[in-house]
């Protein structure tokens, strides 16, 4: 059994503040692990961030679509913009002798999902990125 | 998130952080978590042991405060992060800089104290 929730997100700080009140008022109340839903709260902290501040090229605000599948086994998030055409998975882990702070800008927060999450799948579609981050809801 | 002083002395700044240091956490803190640091240029301890979450904005304030320090020849030491803030602590990197103590005597002892 599994559920589905769609949103839609303004590409703004109060947007990306609302959303994630949002999903976490409808995920709190499941009484899912606490390390599932602190990697969900990363997992869109970090991606729509990204998003927001270097997704686009000019200063107006876009919408992007937020979807939320549940599951028992596993809680999927797929982000879809249509921003400039970026493949996260193409961003290389830091050597380790790179500093967080010298990262690229964006990078941080994709080494941090790429770390926490279980999977990360992209595609690029009608002139869409459309990305797919999945969270295990248990061990093992 | 709220910041608590718990200890300021010539040679030492002590907080604490509490709850969760996210997008809004980092604006409710920022400013003065810089002002007790990197505008002190004292040895720090961060008591994180009430940290619930924290993400690269976090991990960036903490990072570049900590490097502000070790410029001056001082250090920071977080005490006692809950698991899943020591695990994104440890996939940044930030140990390399800013090393983690179970207690605050632990803490102590790797400032020199």
């Amino acid at each position: 059994m599994s559920d589905r929730h769609s949103f839609i997100m303004k590409t703004t700080r109060d947007g990306l503040t609302d959303i994630i009140r949002r999903v976490n008022a409808l995920l709190e109340p499941r009484q899912l692990p606490e390390n599932a839903l602190y990697v969900v709260n990363l997992v869109l902290e970090e991606i729509l961030t990204n998003i927001v501040k270097y997704g686009f090229d000019d200063d107006e605000v876009h919408d992007l679509d937020v979807r939320l599948l549940v599951g028992a086994e596993e809680i999927s998030i797929e982000f879809e913009d249509s921003g400039r055409e970026f493949d996260p998975l193409s961003v290389s882990p830091p050597p380790p002798d790179e500093s967080f702070l010298d990262m690229e800008p964006g990078g941080r927060g994709i080494h941090l999902v790429r770390h926490m999450s279980n999977s990360m799948k992209y595609r690029r579609e009608r002139d869409k990125n459309i990305l797919t981050v999945s969270v295990r809801l248990r061990e093992g | 998130m709220d910041l608590k002083v718990v200890d300021i002395k010539p040679g030492l700044t002590h907080i604490s952080l509490m709850g969760k240091l996210d997008v809004e956490g980092e604006e409710q803190i920022g400013r003065q978590f810089e002002q007790l640091t990197s505008g002190a240029s004292k040895p720090t301890v961060v008591d994180m042991s009430e940290v619930t979450y924290l993400a690269s904005l976090g991990i960036r304030l903490l990072f570049t405060c900590a490097k502000s320090l070790a410029a001056g020849g001082k250090k920071m030491v977080v005490v006692n992060p809950q698991p899943m803030v020591e695990e994104t602590l440890r996939t940044s990197g930030t140990i390399t800089l800013i090393p983690i103590a179970r207690d605050v005597e632990e803490a102590y002892g790797i400032l020199g104290m």
